[in-house]
């Protein structure tokens, strides 16, 4: 039954009592209904909304947090005011975005009030228009509805984990013999990578003199070192990768890793691929930790895809990518998709004939330890049968700059 | 340390207004039996509407406190106090069970109230729901004191109701018809005067909940006279609020499906509004849709 209804109907009943009854004087019991019914049918709900929203930042990192602010004013009638926004799930609020105002009548009501969000993962994220309702105060009126403003969009880049210098070097010299691989500098080539500041050392030759008379500091030109080792990172981002949270899930610390891992081997000066699967988003192998921003863009908004890409599928799709010497899958081993990451494997070494290494997210001890254990117990099993190096990962148990330092340490044994 | 009305001690000022219930009880014959028989058991005389008080108000207290419902009870008292009406009163009682009947009528508007203010502002918790449920309470309550004070001119009039001559004064009608005209008149007349401009910019208003990723990407499946289909693909499935703004350049269609990999839904245009020279085009979704626009119960 809608307010108005009830309120009329609470205006005439006590009339019609008192004539059904014989006691006329319970007709009186109605004049205070009827008054309270007058006076709002006279006044009008709260209109003439004004509504103004700041963001502080649209780039955020995931963790960091930006302020809302927003200002309402509402000019004419008398109420309760709702403001409030929809903000897109992987964004986290802090205060209250969503409130309630009491617009009394021949008063301007003008108000201000912030709340703040912070990305819980990476991706893009949204918050939506400002939308206004209002309603008399007893709601049994016409409701006034509006909506301000734009869409904002948030980007959120993932909190890359990386290792320091040492840690890399220390990785390195452990590994004698691969220097070139994992070397900053190795011999140069005839393809030009960037203008860069000159440093002690560098030839004179490699000065770029038209550079350097425009802006005034000596720039050299930096060419791509031969003999550079290319690695494709393959992260299954299907709907396989859907277990666990929104914001700590497999999917997340597959993807959180597989960008630490990118960044780090960039800045090892290695030639560095993404893939997808299941997004079937693919980075090309390219050098420089200005690529980095590349690989930021693919991972920003990916899966779980709906979209069955099988693990093989992705490897048949990634040719381009050349020559490869190391390829590292990042993925969630399960009974139902270890025959396809053997194929995968298999078309790997046969495609680009090169080393394989495989990442096995393990997103269980957020349901239960014990699950945990078993699962454990049941992927070393399975991936015994896969005949590769296998790299286990338990997120909610070790960062991410853990799981670098395993796979790093693989990457080197690897090449 | 200064008075502070909070929601708790409202509700249990509007129990005051059971009394009524109370004293009516307490003319019953049990109750008149039950303190009597507690005067001699005991010794101690306890007078009918005493008793009439503990078994009506405490009671409704403890269902209140517990549930926090206020509603119910007053129904259940009001039903209770109008039932021998209905068979008949004692002439001399009429002095006080007319004046009765009208407090605890009032009361249960007030509960009334009390309890949509607690629907409308309650989803904001804490003290900052208490403040607005009161503040808005007391602008409700603005043009109580003039019903009170017609309501206390009659029953002076009537001698409390009792004098049936005087009871319904005729006299009293013409300048509430008179007023209630100009109420309705005011009521209806908003909006007459307002000049409509011609709309230049349409937007969609999508609003609704459904499993959809948490960040997707909108893009249009299908096109026809009377509908869109959009689908809302990418991102990790979540249960979640939508609320989108959308440009539109052509006619609003009546019927708007939203497709993402987990979650169908389908919304009905159910409100146009304009602002200056935009138009807004509500769409929410509503159980007569049907789950496909090919259904033929779908509207037309």
């Amino acid at each position: 039954m809608r307010r108005m209804d009830v309120l009329l109907f609470a205006t005439l009943a006590p009339f019609s009592l008192a004539l059904f009854t014989g006691v006329l004087g319970l007709a009186y019991a109605s004049l205070i209904p009827a008054s309270i019914l007058a006076y709002s049918l006279m006044s009008d709900p709260p209109s003439g909304f004004h509504v103004e929203r700041t963001v502080e930042a649209r780039n955020l990192a995931v963790g960091r947090r930006a302020r809302v602010r927003v200002k309402l004013t509402v000019e004419r009638g008398a109420g309760l005011v709702f403001i409030g926004d929809v903000v897109s799930p992987g964004l986290k609020v802090h205060g209250r975005n969503r409130r309630i105002f009491v617009k009394l009548p021949g008063e301007v009501l003008r108000v201000e009030y912030s709340y703040e969000i912070s990305p819980g993962k990476r991706g893009v994220h949204s918050i939506s228009p400002v939308e206004v309702i209002s309603q008399d105060f007893l709601g049994i009126l016409r409701k006034n509805y509006g909506i301000f403003g734009d869409e904002v969009t948030i980007e959120a880049r993932p909190v890359i984990g990386s290792l320091r210098a040492s840690s890399l070097r220390s990785i390195r010299a452990k590994r004698r013999g691969l220097p070139v691989v994992l070397s900053r500098k190795g011999i140069s080539s005839k393809d030009f990578k960037e203008i860069r500041e000159y440093q002690p050392g560098d030839p004179l030759k490699a000065i770029n003199w038209k550079a350097t008379a425009r802006f005034g500091v000596p720039l050299v030109n930096e060419y791509e070192p031969e003999g550079m080792a290319t690695v494709m990172v393959y992260a299954d981002t299907t709907t396989d990768m859907g277990t666990g949270d929104v914001f700590n899930g497999a999917l997340e610390s597959a993807l959180g890793l597989s960008l630490s891992l990118v960044h780090t081997l960039l800045k090892a000066n290695l030639r560095v691929g993404l893939y997808l699967a299941g997004s079937e988003r693919f980075v090309t192998p390219r050098t420089g930790t200005q690529a980095f921003s590349s690989f930021i863009r693919a991972v920003l908004s990916a899966g779980p895809s709906p979209n069955p890409e099988p693990m093989p599928l992705a490897v048949e799709r990634s040719k381009r990518a050349g020559k490869v010497d190391l390829a590292i899958i990042i993925t969630n081993i399960t009974p139902y998709n270890v025959s396809e990451l053997r194929d995968a494997i298999g078309n790997l070494r046969k495609t680009f004939n090169c080393r394989v290494l495989l990442v096995d997210v393990n997103p269980y001890e957020a349901i239960d330890k014990d699950v945990m254990q078993l699962s454990r117990l049941h992927k070393r099993k399975l991936a015994g049968k896969l005949g590769v190096p296998v790299v286990e990962w338990v997120p909610s148990r070790e960062g991410p700059s853990t799981a670098l330092k395993k796979i790093l340490g693989g990457v080197s044994l690897a090449l | 340390m200064p008075f502070r009305v909070s929601k708790n001690s409202l509700k249990l000022a509007v129990l005051v207004s059971l009394l009524p219930l109370a004293w009516l009880a307490s003319l019953t014959d049990i109750l008149r039996f039950l303190s009597g028989a507690i005067e001699a058991r005991l010794g101690i005389p306890v007078p009918p509407l005493l008793l009439g008080i503990v078994l009506v108000i405490v009671p409704v207290l403890i269902y209140v406190y517990m549930t926090g419902d206020l509603l119910k009870p007053f129904l259940l008292a009001l039903a209770l106090y109008l039932l021998p009406s209905i068979f008949g009163i004692d002439f001399n009682l009429l002095d006080r069970y007319v004046p009765g009947a009208i407090g605890l009528f009032t009361g249960f508007l007030v509960a009334l109230f009390i309890t949509w203010l607690e629907r409308d502002v309650g989803f904001v918790g804490g003290d900052e729901s208490e403040r607005l449920l009161i503040s808005s309470l007391r602008e409700v309550l603005v043009p109580m004191p003039l019903g009170i004070m017609l309501t206390a001119l009659l029953l002076w009039r009537s001698s409390l109701g009792k004098n049936p001559r005087n009871v319904l004064p005729l006299a009293f009608l013409l300048p509430l018809l008179l007023f209630a005209a100009v109420v309705l008149v005011i009521h209806f007349k908003e909006g007459q005067n307002d000049h409509v401009q011609p709309a230049k910019k349409s937007y969609l208003i999508l609003r609704t909940v459904m499993k959809a990723g948490d960040s997707f990407i909108l893009d249009v499946l299908e096109r026809t006279e009377r509908s869109v289909t959009f689908t809302l693909s990418g991102g990790f499935p979540v249960e979640r609020p939508i609320l989108l703004k959308l440009e539109w350049d052509d006619k609003a269609p009546e019927v708007v499906v939203l497709m993402s990999p987990w979650d169908t839904q389908t919304l009905l245009k159910t409100e146009e509004l304009r602002k200056g020279e935009e138009t807004y085009f509500l769409y929410l979704p509503t159980s007569r849709a049907p789950s496909s626009p090919g259904i033929p119960s779908a509207p037309r």
